[in-house]
């Protein structure tokens, strides 16, 4: 899927819409995935590590509730907020920032290898991708108010870049369908619409 | 008179509905996903996934041992995408399974519905995955909580002297008064009960569609949706395993859901109006073979 993005040439663009359901490639990927996430570190070894990228925007929020949110609901809800933050700027650091080599590591953090194989190949910039940019990086995760054990995240990153000699730009959106399992969150699926842009 | 087709949970009916996950994308990559369980056991049946949706007529209450006026068998082909609802009349006659031959809707208070789901396993000779009910008040509850759902009404219904409906023709948000009164209507329609039955399958891909048109717009609303599935429906799902249907379901266009009411032909049994069920052995080896209608 990588190789449609074509970057570059300006009459062609195409969206892209991939869904992937994780969740139904392995009913057990949380185990594989289970305690991955938040205590490994995690930096981008790559040129674009050293330019400015566009800072974060992540919003987080009870969902699913009808009335007032109770006190314990609330802690629970607050306690997740800084994981479910990391995921997604790991993932998306992941795709857009870090070398091929070191994307899929990251990926197969948060989801089983096809889901992982998957995102890399529909999200993101082309492998080859150089002195890449983002203009735009922000994203709305509601969190399930009764256990804060599911989330569904939109994320949004404007991104810039060059592929040889032409220079390429691309917007990406995503619908991202998080569980929370012994303690780690994880992707069970996805839905991903990326366009090039000028 | 007391029989009110109690309706289906909407949600969970989509939920059922679905289950083809990729939806709308280029790339359908992902397996067959399933859930739930009639018989504790965790089956994708290559490719294809039926959930039985059941309606009691308990007007408080979800209880097990109620009849079951609403009936119907939600299919979805998760490599084509496509699927069916096949909607069961309540009054067809048929075999209940070590129980002899009764209404189908009598089904569920012989044996509630695990007894449903054999029925419809020994009629069609599908097994359905999984099961879910509501019943009468859950039906209002869950569109209470839902929101008003969008429906396309033919021709005015109006039946103040049984379900109370004052429905005007055209495209119409319903909410939970005007949804209750469109899905129990059946005596001012010529084909009574059996227009009935084939409108609650409309009105589940309303449900669908609804689902879709929330998720689109704020995927996280999905997460409403659950809970109020959760809360006011019955289902042996376990909440991780809904989930991942809402999200399948999310995905599923209504347009490729096929909803078909069984034939029928009226009859008697003793003093007993009734239907029989007649030439619909295609239709459920199509169903059976393709999970589409």
């Amino acid at each position: 899927m990588r190789g449609m993005l074509t970057v570059g040439r300006n009459k062609v663009r195409r969206a892209l819409v991939a869904l992937a359901l994780a969740a139904a490639l392995a009913g057990c990927e949380a185990q594989g995935s289970a305690g991955a996430g938040e205590g490994a570190g995690f930096r981008i070894s790559s040129p674009e590590a050293s330019i400015p990228q566009a800072k974060w925007k992540i919003t987080v929020h009870p969902s699913g509730n009808s009335g007032k949110l109770g006190k314990i609901r609330a802690k629970r809800i607050r306690a997740q907020r800084p994981t479910t933050r990391k995921l997604i700027r790991r993932v998306y650091d992941g795709v857009f920032l870090a070398p091929p080599a070191q994307r899929r590591d990251v990926l197969q953090r948060y989801f089983n290898g096809r889901a992982a194989a998957k995102f890399a190949d529909t999200a993101g910039v082309p492998d080859r991708a150089t002195e890449v940019t983002t203009t735009v990086r922000k994203a709305d995760v509601g969190i399930d108010a009764a256990g804060a054990r599911r989330a569904a995240a939109v994320v949004v990153v404007r991104a810039h870049g060059r592929l040889g000699p032409r220079s390429f730009g691309l917007l990406h959106r995503a619908t991202l369908w998080l569980e929370r399992s012994k303690g780690s969150w994880n992707v069970i699926a996805f839905e991903v619409r990326q366009r090039p842009i000028k | 008179m007391r029989r009110y087709v109690a309706l289906l949970s909407a949600f969970v009916a989509l939920v059922a509905t679905t289950l083809p996950l990729l939806g709308r994308g280029a790339q359908s990559a992902a397996s067959s996903v399933v859930v739930g369980k009639v018989d504790g056991s965790f089956q994708p049946k290559k490719g294809k996934i039926f959930v039985l949706v059941i309606g009691n007529d308990a007007r408080a209450g979800n209880p097990d041992r109620a009849l079951a006026d609403a009936i119907h068998l939600v299919g979805i082909n998760t490599t084509t995408m496509k699927g069916g609802i096949l909607n069961f009349p309540r009054d067809s006659w048929v075999t209940i399974p070590g129980s002899g031959s009764a209404r189908i809707n009598e089904a569920l208070i012989r044996g509630g519905p695990a007894l449903v789901a054999d029925t419809v396993r020994s009629l069609t000779g599908i097994r359905p995955d999984l099961w879910v009910m509501v019943g009468f008040e859950d039906f209002q509850d869950i569109i209470k909580d839902l929101g008003p759902v969008t429906m396309d009404i033919e021709r005015p219904i109006q039946d103040p002297y049984g379900s109370g409906a004052n429905l005007k023709a055209g495209r119409q948000p319903l909410g939970a008064t005007k949804a209750l009164a469109f899905v129990r209507t059946r005596k001012v329609f010529s084909g009574g009960d059996v227009t009935r039955t084939t409108n609650h399958g409309r009105f589940l891909i309303a449900l669908l569609r609804k689902l879709r048109g929330d998720v689109d717009a704020k995927p996280a609303s999905l997460l409403k949706w659950l809970a109020a599935t959760r809360e006011h429906a019955r289902l042996n799902v376990s909440s991780d395993e809904l989930y991942r249907l809402g999200v399948l379901a999310s995905q599923v266009k209504p347009g490729d859901i096929g909803n078909v009411t069984v034939p029928v032909r009226l009859g008697m049994v003793g003093s007993a109006s009734v239907v029989f069920i007649q030439n619909a052995a295609p239709i459920y080896k199509r169903f059976r073979t393709t999970a589409t209608l």
